[in-house]
């Protein structure tokens, strides 16, 4: 229902004068979209097993090996139509997982730096001033950037790409109650984060 | 998909054209696809010389509950039938011969069922302009065929 | 955008532990990019004016206004409206009106469930089926008063009838 979704929240004009055209336009993409999920629960998701095994051993954790698997099926979702563009699906999305992996390993050697070392383009302006908004909108985006990488793919699921918790429990084969906790831990984390630096 | 479309649309049409309110065309649907039965469907252009618009029929083998079935529909058929000929023993009907009016005019149809001593089932359904003396001359009063 | 106080609160709190649904969510960005917001939320704006722009930059298409894109769409809508309708009618004449099992031929058997159009098997079965189904005379019907000489009439109406069936075509 996501396209849907967009759809009438841009054109409300729209919704008065053809809703039942909109609701016929809206069947025929949720058609689509479960055929889409078909052909990836068919290509895709039985890979699940293997990616795990790759990205445990590159990370020597289980726990994290599963927040990168999560992560890579979310972004072959996304990527979905142009994945028949790889001769093999299964070698592109390995590859995709030791990335991910490799990159995990990295960012755990980051965590240790303070936020406040974090170099924001506000121009020399001080921390305990009001941000504009636009600066704002900015720190939110570093904010998020930080946050672990599976964590920054829900919340591009969820709040950007306008899909439904049941929706992405389905891509990346796991409960709904998980991809939620993930979810509200990653937004109050931002919440947390914003406010300490904006109440200071 | 419009192309989809339009290749799916006939056929619809034609299933409610041939949609008829005879309960013993849901012994062709239910029975039709299954182990053990023979179903055949013949076309206009093959019987039309023969006064034919439509040939069906079904044999199934040793299935009592598609007997039971099946009486349970030609009992109900029956009803506006214009002539009937059965012959019955102590299971049931074991061979039938129904007439009943067609939807359009001088279209007749036919509804002809036997179950032999193996207990296998014959059902015949026919539609046409013919005559049911030419029919049962035709079927009943020549043991060969 | 109005809302009331306490809903709005209700849905910041149902957000945070992740309960919203997309359109909830939809509803709180329009919320804050509203005018709308009370002083004490005013420091969750910047987070759903992120969500915004980003959508804006994922969905670039939805922005246009231009006359142009309205027409089209609506067009589309229209079509849209009239195809799925037709399925839809159509799948429900599927489910209600089960058709026949063989669609692919005019003439066709189904044997075992699998179908058959090869013309000599379809007249081979439908001519045993008919036969199996004439029953012979004097077993159960009374015998017609059918004169000798006119044997022959029927003769060579039922060799008619069997001829329909049969693959030699040596018809007259």
């Amino acid at each position: 229902m996501r396209l849907f979704f967009f759809v009438s929240g841009h054109n409300q004009i729209f919704c008065r004068n053809s809703v039942f055209g909109m609701l016929c336009f809206s069947f025929f993409v949720v058609i689509l979209m479960k055929m889409e999920f078909e052909t990836f629960k068919i290509t895709v998701l039985p890979l699940r097993e293997k990616l795990l095994n790759v990205s445990r051993r590159i990370t020597e954790d289980r726990v994290d090996a599963e927040d990168i698997v999560q992560e890579s099926l979310l972004k072959l979702w996304l990527m979905r139509s142009e994945l028949d563009r790889y001769a093999s699906v299964e070698a592109f999305a390995v590859q995709m997982v030791k990335n991910l992996s490799i990159d995990h390993l990295r960012a755990r050697h980051l965590e240790s730096f303070p936020l406040e070392k974090l170099s924001l383009d506000s121009g020399g302006r001080s921390p305990d001033e009001q941000l504009e908004q636009e600066d704002a909108v900015a720190y939110v985006r570093v904010l998020i950037s930080r946050l672990p990488s599976l964590q920054q793919t829900i919340i591009r699921m969820k709040d950007i790409e306008g899909y439904e918790l049941q929706e992405i429990a389905d891509i990346t084969d796991t409960q709904v109650e998980a991809v939620r906790v993930n979810l509200s831990r990653a937004r109050k984390k931002i919440r947390e984060q914003f406010l300490q630096l904006n109440r200071q | 998909m419009f192309l989809a479309l339009c290749l799916v649309l006939p056929e619809e049409l034609y299933a409610l054209e041939t949609q008829r309110d005879l309960k013993i065309q849901d012994v062709f649907i239910r029975y039709g696809k299954r182990k053990n039965v023979t179903m055949v469907e013949l076309s206009k252009e093959m019987l039309e010389t023969y006064g034919m618009t439509l040939y069906k029929s079904i044999t199934i083998k040793n299935d009592p509950e598609a007997l039971r079935f099946t009486r349970q529909c030609l009992k109900s058929d029956q009803n506006g039938a214009r002539k009937i000929k059965e012959i019955t023993d102590d299971g049931g009907v074991v061979s039938a011969y129904y007439q009943m009016p067609g939807r359009e005019k001088d279209i007749n149809r036919f509804v002809l069922f036997k179950v032999s001593s193996k207990q296998v089932i014959t059902l015949v359904y026919i539609e046409g302009e013919l005559d049911s003396d030419d029919l049962i001359t035709l079927l009943f009063t020549r043991k060969d065929l | 955008m109005k809302m009331k106080t306490n809903k709005i609160d209700k849905l910041i709190e149902r957000y945070f532990e992740g309960e919203t649904t997309a359109d909830e969510e939809r509803q709180l960005r329009a919320f804050f990019a509203s005018d709308a917001v009370p002083d004490r939320l005013n420091e969750y704006r910047p987070m759903f004016a992120y969500f915004d722009e980003e959508i804006r930059k994922a969905h670039p298409l939805k922005m246009k206004t231009n006359k142009v894109w309205q027409t089209k769409r609506r067009w589309l809508y229209i079509v849209s409206g009239a195809a799925a309708a037709v399925l839809l009618v159509l799948t429900l004449n599927r489910i209600l009106y089960p058709t026949d099992p063989c669609y692919c031929s005019d003439n066709y058997v189904v044997i075992n469930g699998r179908c058959y159009t090869d013309i000599h098997t379809v007249r081979a079965m439908a001519a045993k089926a008919l036969h199996e189904v004439a029953t012979p005379v004097g077993e159960y019907f009374p015998k017609t008063d059918i004169i000798d000489s006119e044997r022959h009439v029927v003769d060579d109406q039922l060799k008619e009838l069997g001829s329909m069936f049969n693959d030699n075509e040596t018809n007259e």
